[in-house]
């Protein structure tokens, strides 16, 4: 028995592999300069086998055209959506493809070690395709694990599963999809837009299935705010000062847009200006200590208190996962499995000097209690957490894995407790609030000072009792203009409407800044760019119901993805009807497209060029497929 | 056929609209014809039940106009023109001339009768954006934490979002044909929507009338939604009054041309102009005695009484407009 494994980076293959040799390991080269194999002996069942470890660098193969639709000016872009696609190894790939189908011959197993996420999944598959190429009979396994921890490393090692057909389907559904969608769509935008607008000349205006809808959350949020209309508010002020202190009430309508009915109820009040007290009530409240960490929540939290752009929110925590410092990244469970040894991992994490004291606390002085349970599970990954201390870091990764233990810590301590006070008054027929808060117990309060829960005073009143109000009087304010959305905003947005996968978000947005649809303010809010605003509102213009730019149609095909997963559906359905979908779309989009160009063009402020130089869709020269 | 005197007792018995002679002569006619029609195709010859014949001209009184059909039936303080008291049962019957959310913006109720829209029509399920915190910026009154996720339900923040019409309190413009008043909810009112149609006729018993200002408080049995949707006035949809009031329909695209340091400018001018006036308002109100503020209170219903004769639709946006005016 011999047994192959691939990881999905180099690094990852030597993390792995240095756990398993426990040291011992040999390096060898192989026909990738960067993906070098690892060879040691490892012990199954009462005995040893030989084990080589190596790599790939991502995505082994990849989706194209073939060469008669491969050129921008072969072929009307329609075709796209109905020509062949060919699946090939990727130029960077040839040489790891090579050495993998030469580890294989020697080898009865693959192993795969890739990310144990949907794309991961995917690229196993691809693996698995190579190494049979050149071995029929390999047996192919998958190790599942979590963290690059010896122990789970040892049990994945020792339990490996089958690959999930029906996750690499996902992912060679999705990878044809964005291919002909994003292909048929960029080529028609770039071409038309540019040969029309002198300044979009040279510029790549592209489209992908979860990028516009992107723009689009950020293009109306900033119409929303430009479109403000501010708008006045009135209110019933109330305050009464006594000895022993001032409490200032609530009006129970909060307050209301309309002077004439604020007035009447106001006047109501002073015809018998005396307020009774309707109830005072004395209670314990809590504030909740925050739920386990997903990714969105990372990325929403880091980008909020920490300042830092999503992407390299991303890229610091993956680092922080291969080192081994914390479990992996990506995931969507917001609940720890009971089975899991937290207090264990909170006892290491005495080690870390900055929080050894709040730590021992939790382990030592019974202040550790089981986290929360959220509402989600992704059953692949458990929520991050912190696995080892990490006393050698600095700069952003130091800070994110400081903000992952907290976390943590917070998780597993108590709620902070307090004593609130509610006063409910009554002026004739209108009802007021007041409420004081004392805190008794900050517990998680003093390891995640990212909650705030501020004190107040409020002075002391008997159920019946009467008083005449030192300040009733009518209020007013105005509404404010809403703020542009920050990255975190926009995580958050992308989530609630399926757009993207917590190992998407970030890349989404990063490519819309790229493309300078959007651009980041020196504040950190997002905005879009004329060219931005131009596209979506020329799309919006088509009255598509289905619009392009609006998350819907992303949503859906996220859900029939998804279903493919869950074995619901077929690869093949899915790919079809999502292609005749998106199909009808592209063909209504060209029929509409003067008004996508009027849109530009006022946004850009520069009439479309008029001329021979013009590109309509069967401009392109002649074969490759059907319309 | 049509017993005028009969149908005109009924009426006013069951709905306390008094009706015009004229108008029910016409209507009665239309109807007579009607049924000639119907007889003749039909060969017989019965005489029609007062019944029938009530719910007949009913049918054409609810989608009349009020000034039309009926003489008015307010009674108005002499001095000031307030309402001053409800006919007794069976009540007032009188005209939906508006319906306002109050206690929401209208900015908030134009996104949300807008998605509602685009969901029955187009079958766009709303979008989740970030809420609109309608927050006093100098912080002087309490500032509501933003509900965020907290108030959502599951199926809200696991699934699809419902298009809703957000519902705090209602306030209706009424006339009896002559006389406008204001009705607000102050306690809710099942029946009454935001969406409810203009022009629709309803019956309002034993509402109180809040001393000084002509506006009557509606609890949950003092008013009766009996129907009608004018066709003169089927254009007004929440939508487009929302629009209207907010004049967006023209807005968007002369703000889009302007250049964003501008667009900047203009809304910190709003802002500075807006708090210097609340200064000033502080100021004047520092020593809170009761007739100061009454005096104030004063002046606006003097506005509001004044509004309240003109019959037009751009009466909202005319209200609107000037308390904007007068806190610039």
């Amino acid at each position: 028995m011999r047994i192959l494994c691939v990881a999905e980076k180099p690094s990852q293959a030597k993390a792995v592999a240095q756990i398993l040799s426990q040291g011992s390991l040999s390096t060898r080269e192989g026909q990738s300069r960067y993906n070098k194999n690892f060879d040691f002996q490892y012990r199954i069942s009462g005995h040893f086998v030989s084990v080589t470890m190596t790599s790939v660098s991502g995505h082994l193969t990849e989706v194209d055209f073939p060469a008669t639709c491969r050129s921008w000016h072969s072929c009307n872009p329609v075709a796209l959506f109905t020509s062949p696609v060919v699946r090939a190894v990727t130029e960077n790939g040839k040489d790891i493809a090579k050495s993998i189908e030469r580890e294989s011959r020697s080898a009865t197993h693959l192993y795969i070690w890739t990310d144990c996420d949907r794309e991961g999944e995917g690229i196993g598959g691809e693996i698995a395709s190579v190494s049979r190429s050149a071995n029929p009979r390999i047996i192919v396994k998958r190790a599942h694990f979590s963290s690059v921890l010896p122990q789970e490393i040892h049990t994945a090692m020792q339990n490996p599963r089958d690959l999930d057909m029906r996750l690499v389907a996902a992912v060679e559904a999705r990878t044809e999809l964005d291919l002909r969608i994003g292909s048929a769509l960029t080529r028609f935008q770039t071409l038309r837009l540019s040969s029309r607008f002198a300044s979009l000349h040279d510029k790549l205006i592209s489209y992908g299935p979860c990028q516009f809808p992107t723009l689009g959350f950020v293009v109306d949020q900033f119409l929303r705010v430009e479109s403000f209309v501010p708008e006045p508010f009135w209110y019933i002020y109330l305050e009464h000062t006594k000895d022993d202190g001032r409490a200032v009430f609530t009006w129970k309508r909060s307050k209301l847009f309309d002077q004439e009915a604020v007035f009447a109820l106001y006047a109501k009040c002073m015809a018998a200006p005396m307020a009774r007290v309707t109830s005072m009530r004395s209670r314990p409240k809590e504030k909740w200590r925050p739920l386990p960490l997903t990714t969105v929540d990372l990325q929403k939290c880091c980008s909020r208190y920490l300042r830092l752009a999503p992407d390299l929110i991303m890229s610091i925590a993956e680092g922080l996962y291969n080192q081994g410092f914390i479990s992996y990244p990506r995931t969507e469970t917001d609940q720890f499995d009971t089975n899991m040894d937290l207090k264990g991992i909170v006892t290491k994490l005495i080690q870390y000097a900055p929080f050894s004291a709040y730590a021992n606390g939790l382990v030592n002085e019974e202040g550790f209690k089981w986290p929360r349970k959220g509402n989600n599970n992704d059953k692949a990954h458990p929520p991050i957490h912190p696995v080892a201390p990490a006393n050698n870091l600095s700069g952003n990764p130091l800070r994110v894995y400081e903000f992952v233990t907290r976390r943590f810590l917070a998780c597993c301590s108590d709620n902070a407790k307090g004593q609130a006070t509610e006063i409910e008054v009554q002026v004739t027929d209108e009802q007021f609030s007041a409420s004081g808060l004392m805190v008794l117990k900050r517990n998680y309060l003093d390891i995640y000072p990212f909650d705030r829960w501020s004190e107040s005073s409020v002075p002391v009143y008997r159920q019946g009792e009467s008083f005449e109000p030192s300040v009733l009087e009518m209020r007013t304010g105005t509404t404010t203009v809403p703020k542009l959305l920050t990255d975190s905003d926009l995580i958050d947005i992308m989530d609630k409407n399926g757009i993207g996968t917590d190992a998407t978000h970030a890349d989404h947005i990063k490519k819309i800044i790229d493309r300078e649809y959007i651009y980041r303010s020196p504040d950190k809010f997002l905005a879009p760019s004329t060219l931005g605003i131009g596209l979506i509102e020329g799309y919006d213009a088509m009255g598509l119901e289905l619009s392009l730019s609006k998350p819907h149609l992303r949503c859906e095909m996220e859900r029939e993805l998804k279903r493919i997963c869950d074995g619901a559906k077929t690869k093949d359905d899915v790919v079809r009807e999502s292609v005749n979908l998106y199909k009808a779309v592209y063909v209504k989009s060209v029929e509409e497209v003067a008004k996508l160009e009027e849109s530009l063009g006022r946004c850009l402020q520069q009439a479309p060029d008029t001329g021979s130089a013009i590109w309509t869709p069967s401009s392109g020269n002649g074969a490759g497929g059907t319309e | 056929m049509i017993d005028r005197a009969g149908v005109s007792a009924t009426i006013k018995k069951r709905y306390g609209a008094v009706l015009r002679a004229q108008w029910l002569e016409q209507c009665a006619t239309h109807i007579e014809n009607e049924l000639r029609g119907h007889k003749e195709a039909a060969g017989g010859g019965k005489l029609v039940h007062l019944e029938t014949q009530v719910r007949l001209v009913a049918e054409q009184l609810v989608h009349s106009e009020i000034s039309d059909s009926c003489h008015p039936t307010l009674v108005v303080e002499a001095g000031t023109q307030l309402a001053k008291r409800l006919p007794e049962h069976p009540g007032a019957f009188l005209q939906v001339q508006s319906v306002v959310e109050v206690g929401v913006s209208k900015y908030a109720m134009w996104e949300a009768a807008r998605e509602k829209e685009d969901f029955e029509q187009r079958g766009i399920r709303p979008s989740y954006l970030p809420q609109l915190t309608d927050e006093d910026e100098s912080g002087s009154g309490e500032v509501s934490s933003t509900a965020g996720t907290q108030g959502q339900t599951l199926a809200e923040t696991s699934g699809d979002r419902q298009a809703k019409i957000p519902r705090k309190m209602l306030k209706l413009v009424l006339t009896d044909g002559q006389r406008r008043v204001s009705a607000l909810e102050v306690e809710p009112i099942v029946r009454l929507s935001a969406e409810l149609a203009i022009g629709s006729k309803v019956v309002v018993t034993g509402g109180q009338i809040i001393e000084g200002t002509g506006v009557v408080c509606l609890r949950a049995g003092s008013i009766r939604v009996v129907g009608g949707a004018p066709t003169q006035y089927a254009q007004q949809t929440l939508r487009a009054r929302m629009a209207e009031l907010l004049g967006l329909n023209d807005r968007r695209h002369a703000y889009a041309t302007l250049d964003s340091s501008e667009k900047q400018k203009k809304i910190l001018a709003a802002k500075k102009k807006l708090k210097s006036f609340q200064a000033k308002r502080a100021a004047a109100s520092e020593a809170p005695t009761a007739n100061a503020t009454e005096e104030e209170a004063a002046t606006a219903s003097t506005a509001e009484g004044e509004s309240s004769e003109t019959v037009t639709k751009e009466d909202e946006a005319d209200v609107l407009s000037r308390e904007l005016e007068q806190l610039k």
